[in-house]
C-alpha cells in the first residue's frame, strides 16, 4: 500500500465527509434502501426475529450492505442510524476509487491524471449523490469495476492473487445486489475461455475453477443455510424470482430492478478502456491516447447516467399521504404491512403517531388474527411494481392489489396503494385459507 | 539443575567429546536461564497465573453470566484480530514477497573455489531405515564435497542406528557424533553438540528423511552474501514428498504449503519474528554460537530460536528453496507430533513472556503482535475452537437458548463474522496455498480442512496437558511410513514447484 494511494484515499474520504456535512446541514434525505436497511439492522440489534428474517429472507435486499453498516448503526448521527450506510458506503467507495487510481497508474497513466480520474468518478453525481443518501448502488458499481480490473489483470498475468480477489469481489457483488450474478457468469465465461486456451498441467482447469467458484458458492450456500435455519426453507430467499416470473415480469425487469447498471457499466468502462489503450498503443504515452478513459469518466457527469436506485416511484411519493390518512382515520385500528415497506411506514408513523402498526416480513393470516383480536384490522398493499413486486404480500397474493380475496373487503384505494379490511369471521371459516397457505 | 548435566570425564572421552563441547550443550540453561524452558513457569508467572485464576473465580462467583460474556468477547476479539492478521499475511505473500528468490544464473555465478566450509547437522534417533536415502540426498547436494562437513548426531541409547551408520561406508565428509545418554533427551541437545563440533562458516540442520533441493546450500550462501551480518538465519521452505499417500498426508501437505508459502513469506514481509520450522534452518555459525545455540529443554527449539534471534535484534529471512520431508501418514503419530509442536509453542510463548516488554522494545509493538498471534495465538485458537464448535452446534441444531445469554450484541455479530467469514478465509487460504504450490489435484482437498482442524485441536489439547505432566518430553515423530507402505510418488503427479 503506497503512501500516494493512502493520501488519495484520505482525500476522497475528506471530500465525502465535506459533502456529508453539507448534506447534514440541509435536512438529510435518505434513500428508501437506507431506511429499510436501518430498520432491519435495528431489529437485529434488539434480537427481533424480524431482523433476522429481513437480513436473509429476500434476494432483493441482499445482506452485505446491512452487515457492513451494523457496527455503526447504534452510534449517534452523523455516524449511526441511516448515516451508518452513508459512512460505510463512503469508505468503501473511497477505497475502490483509490484502487482504480493505482490500476490506472499501472496502465501508464500519469499519477496525477490517474488520481484526477478517480476523484472525478468519486465526485460524480451518480456516485456521490446515492452515497449521501445511504444507497449501496455505488458500492455495487464500484465492486463491479473492481471485478473487471481483477479479471483483466488475471487474464494478462495469470496471478493467483488476481484470481482470488476476482472471486471474492464477485462474491461481494452478489451479496450487494443479486444482479451481481451476471458478473459471476461473465467472469466464469472468461475463466472458461482462458482454460480452453491455456494448456497447462493436469488438474489445472479443475483447480482454477475451484479457486474461482468457491467464494460465490460459499456465499450462496451460507445464505441458503441461514434461510433454512431462520425461515425453515433453504430457498425461501429465492422465491421472489419464481413468483415474479409467474406474474409475468420479464427477465429484463428482474435484471434491472433497483440496480444501477448504467453507472456500473460506465465505471467498468474506465479500467477496460485504460487496459485496451495500454495494449493497443503501448508506445504512445501522450495524454490524448487516454482520451477514451477520461471520456468514460466524464460520462458520469453528463447527466445521462440515471440513478435507478434513487428513482422516487409514484408509490414512494404517495406513501406520506397514505400514512397521514391512516393516522387520521384509523386511530385505534391495526394496520398490517407485510414486507420491507413496513419499515418506511413505521418510520412515518413514528413521526406522526396514530394508527397501530403490525409489521411483519411474511404474511400469515392466522398469526395476524391471533395478534390483533378485538380491533379492526386493515392490510396495506403497495402496487406490485418494481421493488414492490418483491413484497411478501404481493408474492403471496399477487392479485390482492386489484381484487379482493375471500378474507378481505375493499376499504380505500390510491393510485399505487390499496387498503383492505381483513374480515374477521369465526376462526373455522378461515381454515380453508389457512390450509391453502400451507400453514 | 547444572548437576543433572554433569557426566564423568571418562564417559565423555569414551564418546570422543571434550568437556568444553559438552558444556556448550547446556550453555543457554547455564548462562541465560531466563531464556531456557527448563522450567515451565517462573515464580512471577505463577503469581500472574494464580491472580488470573482468582480473578476468574471471583468473577464467576459474583456474576457468572457477565464474566463468561466478557471472556467470550475477548475470545471473539482475539479471533477477529487473528483472522485479520492472517489475511494481511496472505495478501502480502500472494503479491511480491520479500523472500529470497535466487535464480539458477545467480547460483551459477558462485565460484566453487571461493565457497566456504558448510556444516550440516543431521540428528538421527531410531531411524536406521532413513540412512540410505539420507546419504543419497547428501550426495545429490550441489556443493563441493570437500567443503562439506556432515555430522550425523546419534544417541548413545540407540545402538541400532549407531551400528547401521558404522556399517555403511560413509563418505569422508560424513562423520558420526554420538551424544551421551542424558536428560533431556531432545533433538536440540544433539544439535548443540553438533554446533560445538561444527567447523563450517555456515551451519544447517536437516532431518534424516529430508531431501533438500540440490542447490539449496548455494542459494543460502548467495542470500547470506547479499545481506549484512545482522541477518543470521535463513529458513528454507518445507514440503512433503509423500503428499498423496493418504488423505492425512494430503491435508498435512496443504497445511505446510499454507504455513511455508503463505504465512512465513508474509511474516518476512512484515519484518516480524519468524517462528523457524524444524529443519532447513541455515545459520551463520558464529552468530548461532553467540546466541547460545538451541534450548535443549524446549521441544520446539526451532521456534524458540527464531524468537531469540528477533529479541537480540537480529534477522531471519525466508529462502525460496524447498526441502522435501516425509509427511506423517499415521493419525496416531500425527497427533503425537502435533502435541509436541503445540507444547513447544506454549513453552516458547511462556519463555518470551517472562519479560513481556522485551520483544516489543526490540522490534516494535506492531511487529511483536505477530509473535503473540502466531506463537501464542495458534495454540490458543486450537484449544478454544472445539468449545465454539460445540456452542455452534447447540445453538443452530439444538436451538439451545442458554447460549444466547453469552452472545449479546455486538459479540454475536462479530462471532458470526468469525464463524462464517473467518472459517471461510482459512479454508480458502488452504486452497490458495495448494494452488500456489502447483498441487492442482490437491486443491479440492482444502474443502476438508475443517476435519483436519479437529485433529489439530486434539493434538493441541494433548500437548497442553502434557506440558503440565511431562514438559520436556520429546514425542518422537516416527518416519518411514512411506517405505513401509511401499508408497511411490507417481511421476506425473510430482508437481510442487516453488511458488
Amino acid at each position: 500500500m503506497s503512501r500516494r494511494w493512502m493520501l488519495l484515499f484520505l482525500l476522497l474520504v475528506l471530500i465525502g465527509a465535506a459533502a456529508g456535512r453539507t448534506a447534514l446541514r440541509r435536512a438529510p434525505e435518505f434513500s428508501r434502501e437506507a431506511v429499510i436497511r436501518t430498520g432491519v439492522a435495528n431489529d437485529l440489534l434488539i434480537g427481533e426475529a424480524r431482523g433476522r428474517q429481513g437480513l436473509i429472507g429476500s434476494l432483493y435486499w441482499a445482506p452485505l450492505p446491512t452487515l457492513l453498516a451494523m457496527p455503526l448503526i447504534r452510534l449517534p448521527a452523523p455516524f449511526g442510524g441511516e448515516w451508518a450506510f452513508v459512512v460505510m458506503a463512503m469508505l468503501a467507495a473511497a477505497f475502490l476509487c483509490a484502487f482504480l487510481a493505482v490500476w490506472l497508474r499501472r496502465t501508464g497513466l500519469p499519477a496525477l491524471a490517474a488520481a484526477a480520474v478517480a476523484t472525478a468518478l468519486f465526485c460524480s453525481p451518480p456516485i456521490l449523490q446515492p452515497l449521501l443518501q445511504g444507497s449501496s448502488a455505488p458500492l455495487f458499481g464500484l465492486l463491479t469495476m473492481a471485478g473487471v480490473i481483477f479479471l483483466l489483470h488475471w487474464w494478462e498475468s495469470g496471478e493467483l492473487r488476481s484470481l482470488a480477489y476476482l472471486s471474492l469481489t464477485v462474491m461481494l457483488v452478489m451479496l450487494t445486489r443479486y444482479q451481481g450474478a451476471l458478473l459471476f457468469l461473465l467472469a466464469l465465461a472468461v475463466v472458461l475461455l482462458h482454460l480452453r486456451l491455456s494448456r497447462k498441467r493436469p488438474h489445472y482447469a479443475e483447480a482454477t475453477l475451484t479457486v474461482f467458484v468457491t467464494p460465490p458458492l460459499y456465499a450462496l450456500a451460507t445464505w441458503a443455510v441461514a434461510n433454512w435455519l431462520i425461515m425453515g426453507d433453504p430457498f425461501y430467499f429465492l422465491r421472489g424470482l419464481a413468483v415474479n416470473r409467474q406474474t409475468g415480469s420479464d427477465w429484463l425487469a428482474l435484471l434491472t430492478d433497483g440496480c444501477d447498471w448504467p453507472c456500473a457499466l460506465c465505471l467498468s468502462l474506465v479500467p477496460l478502456l485504460a487496459w485496451l489503450v495500454a495494449r493497443l498503443l503501448p508506445q504512445q504515452r501522450a495524454l490524448w491516447t487516454r482520451l477514451p478513459v477520461f471520456a468514460a469518466a466524464l460520462l458520469l457527469w453528463s447527466g445521462k447516467v440515471e440513478c435507478a436506485s434513487l428513482r422516487v416511484t409514484p408509490a414512494d411519493r404517495e406513501l406520506p399521504q397514505v400514512v397521514s390518512y391512516l393516522n387520521a382515520e384509523h386511530q385505534g385500528d391495526w394496520i398490517v404491512v407485510a414486507g420491507y415497506r413496513g419499515y418506511e411506514v413505521a418510520r412515518l408513523m413514528r413521526d406522526n403517531g396514530g394508527a397501530g402498526l403490525q409489521h411483519s416480513l411474511s404474511f400469515y393470516l392466522d398469526q395476524v388474527l391471533e395478534r390483533t383480536h378485538s380491533r379492526r384490522v386493515f392490510l396495506l398493499i403497495p402496487q406490485p411494481q418494481g421493488a414492490d413486486r418483491w413484497e411478501d404480500i404481493n408474492m403471496r397474493y399477487p392479485d390482492l392489489f386489484d381484487t379482493d380475496a375471500t378474507f378481505t373487503s375493499h376499504e380505500k384505494s390510491w393510485p399505487h396503494w390499496r387498503l383492505v379490511r381483513i374480515v374477521r369471521l369465526d376462526e373455522a371459516d378461515f381454515s380453508d385459507i389457512i390450509f391453502r397457505e400451507g400453514r | 539443575m547444572t548437576k543433572r548435566h554433569d557426566l564423568p570425564a571418562e564417559k565423555l572421552a569414551e564418546l570422543g567429546i571434550s568437556s568444553e563441547e559438552w558444556d556448550s550443550v547446556y550453555r543457554i540453561a547455564r548462562e541465560r536461564p531466563e531464556d531456557c524452558a527448563w522450567r515451565v513457569l517462573t515464580p512471577g508467572q505463577w503469581v500472574a497465573l494464580a491472580a488470573l485464576l482468582i480473578l476468574l473465580g471471583v468473577g464467576l462467583a459474583l456474576d457468572h453470566a457477565a464474566t463468561l460474556t466478557i471472556l467470550n468477547g475477548l475470545f471473539v476479539a482475539f479471533f477477529l484480530v487473528l483472522v485479520f492478521y492472517k489475511l494481511v499475511l496472505i495478501h502480502l505473500s500472494l503479491g511480491r514477497p520479500r523472500e529470497f528468490r535466487i535464480t539458477p544464473e545467480q547460483v551459477d555465478s558462485l565460484d566453487d573455489a571461493t565457497l566456504p566450509l558448510y556444516t550440516i547437522l543431521v540428528p538421527l534417533y531410531r531411524e536406521t531405515e532413513s540412512i540410505p536415502r539420507l546419504l543419497s540426498g547428501l550426495e545429490a547436494l550441489d556443493y563441493p564435497k570437500e567443503k562439506l562437513q556432515v555430522l550425523l548426531l546419534l544417541e548413545e541409547d540407540d545402538p541400532a542406528t549407531i551400528e547401521a551408520a558404522r556399517a555403511r561406508d560413509l563418505p569422508p565428509y560424513v562423520r558420526p557424533l554420538v551424544a551421551p545418554n542424558s536428560f533431556p533427551k531432545t533433538k536440540p541437545k544433539a544439535c548443540n553438540l553438533g554446533l560445538a563440533r561444527a567447523a563450517g562458516e555456515f551451519v544447517v540442520v536437516y532431518d534424516a528423511e529430508d531431501r533438500p533441493e540440490p542447490d539449496q546450500l548455494k542459494k543460502a550462501l548467495y542470500a547470506f552474501r547479499q545481506c549484512g551480518s545482522e541477518m543470521v538465519c535463513l529458513q528454507a521452505k518445507l514440503n512433503f514428498f509423500n503428499q498423496r499417500q493418504n488423505v492425512l498426508t494430503r491435508l498435512f501437505t496443504l497445511e505446510y504449503s499454507m504455513w511455508f508459502d503463505l504465512f512465513l513469506p508474509g511474516i518476512d514481509d512484515l519484518h516480524a519474528p519468524v517462528p523457524l520450522g524444524g529443519t532447513s534452518n541455515h545459520f551463520r555459525t558464529e552468530a548461532l554460537r553467540r546466541l547460545g545455540g538451541w534450548d535443549p529443554y524446549n521441544v520446539t527449539e526451532d521456534c524458540d530460536l527464531g524468537l531469540r534471534i528477533a529479541r537480540e535484534g537480529l534477522e531471519t529471512r525466508i529462502l525460496d528453496s524447498t526441502t522435501w520431508e516425509e509427511a506423517c501418514s499415521d493419525s496416531g503419530f500425527w497427533i503425537r507430533q502435533r502435541s509436541r509442536w503445540v507444547k513447544g509453542y506454549v513453552q516458547t510463548y511462556l519463555v518470551t513472556m517472562r519479560h513481556p516488554t522485551r520483544l516489543a522494545r526490540r522490534i516494535g509493538l506492531v511487529r511483536s503482535i505477530g509473535f503473540h498471534l502466531m506463537v501464542g495465538g495458534t495454540p490458543l485458537s486450537l484449544l478454544i475452537c472445539p468449545l465454539y464448535w460445540i456452542l455452534t452446534l447447540l445453538w443452530f441444531v439444538f436451538r439451545w437458548q442458554a447460549v444466547a445469554e453469552y452472545f449479546p450484541f455486538p459479540i454475536i455479530l462479530w462471532g458470526l463474522v468469525c464463524l462464517f467469514a473467518g472459517n471461510f478465509i482459512f479454508i480458502y487460504a488452504t486452497l490458495l496455498a495448494a494452488y500456489r504450490r502447483g498441487y492442482y489435484d490437491l486443491v479440492k482437498y482444502a474443502l476438508l480442512a475443517p476435519v483436519y482442524w479437529v485433529l489439530m485441536s486434539i493434538g493441541a489439547w494433548k500437548g497442553c496437558l502434557q506440558l503440565i505432566t511431562r514438559p520436556n518430553y520429546w514425542e518422537k515423530t516416527k518416519h518411514g511410513f512411506d517405505l513401509a507402505a511401499h508408497y511411490v510418488e507417481p511421476a506425473e503427479q510430482k508437481g510442487g514447484q516453488a511458488p
